[in-house]
């Protein structure tokens, strides 16, 4: 049998999986039917692990203790921006890690943030492996174009975590648009515009000859269909107090059902004019009194609630063409990306923007992971066409006197690369350089992120100025940063290769890869649990079915009390085993069931 | 249930153990309690609260009726009608004598022990023995018409005067009449029975337990709904102590689920939750006691639940679990989502799978 490998779409507010199967992409659904499963993990009152749907089902009443967008601070160090506007933001607590990394803490217990993407990732793998049967290992796993190698590196981690074997992390805007030319030869740019539950993305990209290349990306990572949702939440609270004099805010409950509700009205939004809101019995008011909460939100309402944000992803757009040095009639497509892209409104003003209809060719919460799963099959396949070249998704480069950033690699330059610059000495009789190597945007140094260190000493002391350093900056295919600085006097060099860390230590990913094989072992036997107790309790329920029948006909003879007697205890010891969760027990007295039931058949048979 | 959460259980199970094998009974039933309250499906725990409150009953002291010690021996003879009737009122007198374990005591020792300064009757010809002391706060044994009507003649004495008892054979036979109510009296719990006298008020807070000694415990989901209606009625008419309400109705949860009326206690068990669910450790005994049998009630809870109903007259926290149930989750898993106490969860959902909205499927 072929191996095979999974693609996974790991987003911040949801996440898919997709496998090809008979040459196309499929996406598997979960055991709610539903093609994309909550990408939240919470830790229940008594410990227990929930992740996907029914975390979401409580993220507001066990707020405290359900994590959601961990993607956010996935590979961050502690003290960036994104993980300071987290603990602002997130109502789970977030803390420090060891390693200068991010952890959170739920009911007392600290995880790493690619332990808890490994929740998520697992969750996919088991469900592959319900749906097809067998068990998969391989899988390529989709993140932002923005990731720094510390974000992709962590994303990896928590693949190792899940059980899984990462063969690739790719671009998400690479893997929707793969989804897109799939089967097609095609040759043109094109815009993904990626408007998910919490994050906005918009990526440009050639395609040439079955290679996909990102040209320019950008996004607000605290920006999706979440905060659509609050708006919706917010009018409806402010209707509601203005009706009532009450604010569903305070009640927790009331908050899980008004986010339930928003999320839905909006969805069905995208397809009807007017939607009703009708939530019974929302929230107390004295003693045996209760009041209801009862509305009708318009689209038109949703279009005018949320008509910023829209605007803000224009502008977004619009910043990032620029940045790409192309103008809008030169991109040729668009592909809308993220369960948020079906709000007419957005579609409207994405078309208006750039001029033509958006793509409909794609379905905007598959796509990514489809891509995902055409990229593995593509990696294992050698006969396949599909070439993808990434691009580095930060600018690299060194510090120079001042604290300021001497870029050396552009953003969105393709990888392979190389480049070589030389710089000098800064102070009289200097004789070594400390090379500061960062990724980043930012003129200051300090803004970016530090990706390594190293000395290059031995150097001549001589006036400032007068010893030339040449620096040499390569990123392999893989990704894999190599620094060289070279004193062009002596030829003496110092290097130093960058790999990327997820703030997480090899002893730390084993001890959690040990923990995810016993939580798969877990729910392994709780499969078989409910296998063996399906069985018994069919067979309780045809004994049960002839026990009277067997009864009259047998409990006149001394020996059929006695075997009466003897299967009423079978049945017993099999509930108590179902109510205990005794696996061993229950087959052990499924046993016996079955040929109790045997027997009853045979009495029953012998006089009919 | 997380490995951590586990330990804790199986640690306080194992030091309930070593409690119990030194005689620790309390010691023992809090340490198991705490076990049931991190993982209130824990059979284990369950079990030996049975056993060690059945242990703890059987070693009260002996009893006293009149001041004759009564051996243990005599206790084993109780007549089910009777048990059915006073099981777990336990009364002393005021007198000095010792305490009187009623829920294991045979009629003739109920008769006799009560002692006769608690017989009252009130301006409205009602006449019964109060009982106080007992863990159903304070009550009374209401005596049949016959009953009065003999009690007075045997005694001639006038309103508001305290009776004595001569035959004590004849009252027993009435109090163990099918249809002999028991009246819960909600008001001043801390009163002395001499309050009880010709200026007695009528009783207006009668939550009668007829049906239930009778045997007509509600079936179908109309008797459930009817059967709450009433117990709404009576807590609406007292007001004020919710601890002798809570403590009464929690006692006569737990005496009815060892009398195996299951649906009844869990009827009970339900309406002190959805009432008094703030008020938690009003209903503390009543969670740890009804929690095994809340659960074979459910039966198994990893199937899923169905929504079978709307429309359904509900409260917010019930409507609020209603709208978790979405044919994707199964009675387990509406406990780890609810954000409520594992045990107001599970008595919410019992009310509204007796009341024929939930079904587990």
């Amino acid at each position: 049998m072929a191996e095979k490998v999974i693609g996974i779409d790991l987003g911040t507010t949801n996440s898919c999986v997709a496998i090809v199967s008979d040459g196309s992409p499929v996406v598997i659904p979960n055991r709610g039917g539903y093609k994309t499963t909550p990408s939240m993990v919470a830790i229940a009152e008594n410990g227990k692990r929930l992740v996907g749907h029914i975390a979401k089902r409580q993220a507001i009443t066990n707020a405290e203790n359900t994590v959601y967008a961990a993607k956010r601070l996935i590979g961050r160090k502690w003290g960036s921006a994104a993980v300071r506007a987290s603990v602002e933001h997130m109502p789970y607590k977030i803390v420090e890690g060891p390693h200068n990394d991010v952890r959170i803490m739920l009911r007392e217990q600290v995880f790493s943030i690619p332990e808890l993407s490994a929740y998520i990732l697992q969750e996919m793998k088991i469900l592959t492996e319900e749906n097809l049967g067998e068990e998969i290992s391989k899988a390529v796993i989709t993140v932002p174009a923005y990731f720094n190698d510390g974000q992709r590196q962590a994303t990896k981690d928590a693949g190792m975590v899940a059980g899984l074997d990462v063969i690739r992390i790719i671009n998400e805007p690479t893997a929707a648009a793969l989804a897109y030319g799939f089967g097609r030869d095609l040759e043109r740019n094109v815009a993904v515009f990626d408007l998910g539950g919490g994050t906005f993305d918009i990526s440009i990209l050639e395609i040439n000859s079955g290679t996909f290349s990102v040209i320019s990306t950008a996004g607000d990572t605290f920006l999706g269909g979440e905060d659509f949702d609050e708006r919706i939440i917010d009018w409806l609270v402010s209707e509601f107090e203005a009706e009532h004099g009450m604010d569903l805010r305070k009640d927790k409950m009331a908050l899980q059902r008004l986010k339930d509700v928003a999320e839905k009205a909006k969805c069905e939004l995208s397809t009807l004019n007017e939607t009703e809101i009708n939530l019974p019995y929302i929230i107390s008011k004295g003693r045996n009194e209760a009041l209801h909460l009862q509305s009708t939100l318009t689209r038109e309402k949703l279009e005018e609630l949320n008509e910023d944000l829209i605007a803000k992803t224009i502008e977004i757009c619009a910043q990032t063409l620029q940045d790409a040095e192309l103008g809008k009639s030169e991109i040729e497509e668009v592909i809308l990306v993220g369960g948020m892209t079906r709000m007419p409104k957005v579609q409207k003003m994405v078309g208006e923007f750039f001029g033509l209809e958006p793509c409909k060719g794609v379905h905007p919460d598959e796509c990514v992971a489809m891509g995902a799963s055409i990229q593995g099959i593509a990696l294992l396949d050698d006969d396949t066409e599909v070439l993808l070249l990434d691009v580095t998704p930060h600018a690299l480069g060194i510090m120079v006197v001042g604290g300021y950033f001497s870029e050396l690699i552009s953003q969105n330059t393709t990888v392979p690369t190389s480049t070589t610059q030389k710089f000098t000495t800064a102070k009289d009789n200097q004789d070594s350089v400390k090379i500061l190597v960062f990724q980043g945007e930012s003129d200051r140094a300090e803004e970016n992120e530090m990706l390594g260190e190293f000395l290059l000493t031995g150097l001549r002391r001589a006036p400032k100025g007068e010893i030339e350093i040449e620096v040499t900056f390569s990123i392999s295919a893989d990704g894999i940063v190599s620094v060289i600085a070279k004193d062009l006097e002596t030829g003496l060099e110092q290097s130093i290769t960058v790999t990327a860390t997820s703030g997480l230590t090899e002893e730390e990913i084993k001890k959690m890869i040990s923990n995810s094989e016993e939580h798969m072992l877990d729910v392994q036997n709780s499969q078989e649990f409910d296998e063996y107790r399906h069985t018994a309790e069919k067979i309780l329920s045809e004994i049960d079915h002839l026990l009277p029948d067997v009864s009259a006909i047998i409990s006149e003879s001394e020996f059929g009390q006695d075997a009466l007697k003897k299967a009423k205890v079978v049945c017993e010891k099999t509930r108590e085993a179902i109510s205990t969760k005794n696996a061993q027990q229950l087959l052990e007295s499924t046993e016996s069931l079955s040929r109790t039931l045997n027997m009853f058949r045979g009495v029953v048979s012998k006089t009919s | 249930m997380s490995g951590n959460t586990e330990n804790k259980v199986d640690d306080l199970i194992s030091c309930g153990l070593e409690k119990f094998g030194f005689g620790d009974l309390d010691g023992a039933l809090e340490d198991w309690r705490s076990a049931l309250q991190l993982d209130p499906f824990n059979e284990t725990a369950a079990e030996y609260i049975t056993l060690a409150t059945d242990k703890l009953k059987m070693s009260r002291p002996a009893i006293v009726a009149s001041g004759e010690a009564k051996s243990i021996e005599d206790v084993s003879n109780a007549s089910d009608e009777l048990g059915a009737l006073v099981d777990d009122l336990s009364f002393g007198d005021n007198t000095g004598g010792e305490e009187v374990d009623l829920l294991n005591a045979s009629p003739t020792v109920v008769e006799s022990a009560i002692p006769n300064e608690l017989l009252w009757e009130n301006a409205h010809g009602q006449q019964g023995v109060d009982v106080y002391e007992t863990n159903l706060g304070l009550g009374k044994i209401q005596l049949s018409e016959e009953a009065q009507a003999e009690a007075l003649e045997q005694t001639q004495t006038g309103v508001g005067q305290h009776q004595n008892l001569d035959k004590p054979e004849e009252l027993q036979g009435e109090i163990t009449n099918p249809g002999v109510g028991v009246e819960l009296d909600f008001e001043d719990e801390d009163s002395d029975y001499e309050d009880f006298s010709a200026e007695k008020e009528p009783i207006k807070n009668k939550l009668f337990l007829e049906d239930w000694v009778d045997g007509k415990q509600p079936k179908g989901s109309e008797e459930y709904n009817e059967m709450m209606d009433r117990l709404e009625a009576a807590m609406n008419k007292h007001e004020g102590d919710n601890a002798s309400f809570v403590n009464t109705a929690s006692d006569f949860a737990i005496r009815a689920s060892k009398k195996g009326d299951d649906r009844w206690a869990v009827c009970l068990g339900a309406f002190v939750e959805e009432h008094f669910s703030d008020e938690a450790h009003l209903s503390e005994s009543l969670q740890t006691e009804l929690l095994p049998m809340q659960k074979k009630f459910l039966g198994d809870a990893s199937k899923l639940l169905e929504k079978k109903t709307d429309g359904a007259t509900l409260d917010p926290k019930s409507a609020f679990l209603l709208s978790r149930i979405d044919g994707m989750l199964s009675a387990d898993d509406l406990l780890d989502v609810s954000g409520m106490p594992r045990n107001e969860t599970l008595s919410i959902l019992l009310n509204l799978i007796l009341r024929g909205v939930v079904e587990s499927v």
